[in-house]
């Protein structure tokens, strides 16, 4: 190798040395696989807790109010319903200044160099554990097959493509599984999912619509998988994933997850759809009206120090 | 928690002179705001409100220069969207001017729902002052003049008092 070369390579490779060494305690244990898991609970349709109440309203005394009809539109309350338009009052009121009690002021930075805060950083870095993003494009066809892509942490060099006999819809109740080895310490998958659907009828009409713009529809080429019944998760790569890529191991580790999970998955996302699908029913029979809106405003005087 | 979509908007371009001040929002709790903004001498400044982004209304006040007052409000809808707009203005009466020229001063133009910054609020090809929106035989520069309402039917001599300012 040419001197020039070897110097380059040196000054190249010399921050990378020196960045190993300051990260390897935190590279990746090579411990082997104990478990995969969901570690918390899977989205189920049940309703979140209702919202605190809102604050109370300021008691005001109106100097002036007019009030004026206008045509609303808003966004629809869940997905696949028209939006919810209608005319409302508007009200505007001049209000006198409320003399709203001040905030509580907010609460003084802690000193940097405080032991106990230094404990809590150190406390809390020890505790540390990063998620791995994943970003998955999905497509299912027919609720019986997956084509998939993942990017692990976004990166697009990264991407793997495969096939799976899961139905990915399944993967949509929960953001974050686990991956614990055995030596005690665990990896958290946060996914970022793109999820479609494809039925024989929708494939028709995208094919008539490619067809009528001078386009043609490539049928994806399916592989022969098992059924997942018979066989367990299983899964075939199209494109990528060399053995060293860290995609093909999250690609086994979800289909290894699924294995374990996916009976609480499934049950999760019928009862799901069964909750969208009721409450989409009510809103179709009781379609929401907008409410009618009040505005309060009022002028103060600036304080001398904020001129 | 129940969010509210809350935004000052900068505001856009809605005529020529007319631009964008750079206004600030601050919570006052029980879901009031107070708006404020860096004002400048030889502006004015007019407040827009809207529920969807897209009509725009005027909040029926019009202030001017560095040393103008605050803003506050308090909505009882999840979705309320406020932006100042300012034009330019070296006069010292904001509220009797007639910015767009339609022969309607900016506060008569604010107070009956009338746009101070479009010479043709409803785009029918007519100024605003040379309707007669509520078609008493008296125009709205006659109404402007003599302090009547424009669109409630009474005698063009009917005074009606109004209020500016706070």
């Amino acid at each position: 190798m040419k001197p020039l070369l070897v110097l380059l390579s040196l000054c190249c490779l010399a921050p990378c040395l020196l960045a190993q060494e300051i990260v390897q305690e935190d590279q990746p244990s090579t411990s082997p696989i104990a478990e995969v898991f969901i570690p918390g609970p899977i989205t189920d349709g049940t309703p979140p807790q209702p919202p605190p109440a809102p604050p109370g309203k300021p008691d005001f005394k109106i100097v002036e109010s007019r009030t004026g009809r206008m045509e609303v539109v808003e966004p629809p309350p869940m997905h696949g319903l028209p939006p919810v338009t209608g005319t409302v009052n508007v009200t505007l009121n001049r209000v006198e200044d409320p003399k709203l009690p001040p905030l509580p002021e907010p609460l003084p930075a802690a000193a940097p160099t405080d032991p106990a805060v230094l404990a809590a950083i150190e406390e809390f870095r020890r505790n540390y554990k990063g998620t791995e993003l994943l970003f998955i494009s999905a497509t299912v066809y027919d609720r019986s097959r997956t084509y998939l892509r993942i990017y692990p942490n976004g990166v697009a060099r990264k991407e793997i493509a495969a096939w799976s006999n899961i139905d990915f819809n399944h993967f949509s109740g929960f953001s974050t599984f686990r991956v614990t080895r055995e030596d005690g310490s665990f990896t958290d998958h946060g996914m970022l999912m793109g999820l479609g659907n494809q039925t024989a009828e929708s494939t028709e009409r995208l094919r008539e619509l490619l067809e009528k713009n001078g386009m043609e529809y490539s049928v994806p080429e399916m592989p022969e998988l098992p059924d997942l019944a018979v066989a367990g998760p299983r899964y075939v790569i199209d494109e990528g994933g060399d053995v060293e890529d860290p995609a093909s191991e999250i690609l086994a580790y979800m289909h290894r997850l699924y294995a374990t999970e996916g009976a609480r998955m499934e049950a999760a996302y019928i009862e799901r759809e069964r909750v969208r699908k009721e409450r989409e029913a009510y809103y179709r029979a009781n379609p929401p009206k907008p409410k009618d809106v009040t505005i309060n405003f009022w002028r103060t005087s600036k304080k001398e120090e904020d001129k | 928690m129940k969010t509210r979509t809350l935004a000052i908007v900068p505001a856009v371009l809605l005529a020529l002179g007319a631009h964008a001040a750079s206004p600030t929002i601050e919570p006052l709790g029980m879901s009031s705001y107070k708006v404020d903004w860096e004002g400048a001498a030889n502006e004015a400044y007019f407040i827009q409100w809207s529920l969807d982004l897209g009509g725009w209304q005027y909040f029926p006040l019009v202030d001017q220069g560095v040393d103008h007052d605050e803003f506050n409000f308090n909505s009882s809808t999840d979705r309320f969207f406020v932006r100042v707009v300012s034009w330019p203005y070296t006069g010292t009466d904001p509220h009797g001017a007639d910015f767009d020229g339609d022969g309607l001063s900016n506060i008569f133009e604010l107070m009956f729902g009338l746009d101070p910054l479009d010479t043709d609020s409803d785009d029918d090809g007519i100024l605003d002052g040379a309707e007669d929106l509520d078609e008493d035989g008296a125009l709205n520069t006659t109404e402007n003049f003599n302090g009547s309402n424009p669109k409630v039917k009474d005698h063009p001599d009917v005074k009606l008092s109004v209020t500016v300012g706070n």
